[in-house]
């Protein structure tokens, strides 16, 4: 894949803890690998409509089947390889 | 049946938010549901001295939650549409869900749109009628710069809380709290 269509996930994390407005939460303590959602992160349904709204804004990325994004929400490295396929696409 | 006493009451304003630590979630929350949620927790009662359903929570919001309908009308526009967060904040009553899944209250609630004077009474009335045995009040005065030049009032962002509660064995009133 070409080197500027990947994402990094420090920056992808970066915009995560500023979108859901995590409090305390750096993105050092979060795994790459972690689930985003129940536990890991332990996000919950609004963030994920929040995470569809940031993928919109920050990547012009517009998931219309919430089929398609449920893999890409499991971690950040999954979210990250889904915008940059779909950066490559 | 045993007296009803407040055993504590605070107040608090936007200046305080900064320093607030209640969980990575509370930046989610819009300024009503963060205020009245600090002014709850700065009550310092020790609601585990009662069983989570028997403690009631009453609010009153002087604005409704104008200030955040206001702010998700304005982001309406933005690309991806308006924050799906700010969407859950459009009732008045969000900062109850708040209050309750923080301290784990699960008792009835009220929530009154308006000045707060008759919060008192209906938490009493709870009480006195042995529906719960506690009851936390709580005062929002939420009202933006924005919303203000729009409804000529003054700009104001505060809570004031109060914990009722029938004075009885299992229960000590807080020192300097008194009423």
């Amino acid at each position: 894949m070409d080197a500027a269509m990947q994402v990094s996930t420090r920056e992808l994390k970066q915009k995560i803890i500023e979108s859901l407005k995590l409090q305390d939460i750096t993105p050092d303590q979060i795994d790459d690998e972690a689930p985003l959602f129940g536990t890991g992160l332990g996000l919950d349904s609004i963030d994920a409509l929040e995470l569809v709204v940031l993928l919109e804004k920050e990547y012009g990325i517009v998931i219309k089947d919430i089929e398609e994004g449920r893999p890409a929400f499991r971690s950040v490295k999954t979210l990250a390889e889904f915008i940059a396929a779909k950066r490559a696409a | 049946m045993n007296k009803i006493s407040e055993i504590a009451k605070c107040v608090v304003d936007e200046t305080q938010l900064p320093s607030a630590r209640l969980g990575p979630r509370f930046g989610r929350l819009d300024l009503q549901s963060r205020l009245a949620l600090l002014a709850v927790a700065s009550l310092q009662a020790d609601f585990e001295k009662f069983s989570g359903d028997r403690i009631g929570i009453c609010l009153a919001a002087s604005a409704g939650s104008l200030t955040t309908d206001l702010n998700f009308w304005k982001s309406r526009k933005e690309t991806g549409g308006p924050s799906p967060t700010l969407f859950a904040y459009t009732l008045p009553s969000a900062a109850i869900g708040e209050i309750a899944i923080h301290f784990k209250l699960t008792g009835p609630n009220l929530c009154f749109v308006g000045d707060g004077k008759n919060l008192f009474a209906e938490a009493t009335d709870m009480i006195s009628c042995g529906e719960i045995d506690a009851c936390v009040c709580v005062f929002c005065e939420i009202v933006s710069p924005g919303l203000a030049e729009m409804i000529s009032v003054p700009a104001v962002a505060k809570a004031s809380a109060a914990f009722l509660a029938r004075e009885s064995n299992h229960f000590s009133t807080v020192p300097g709290n008194s009423p």
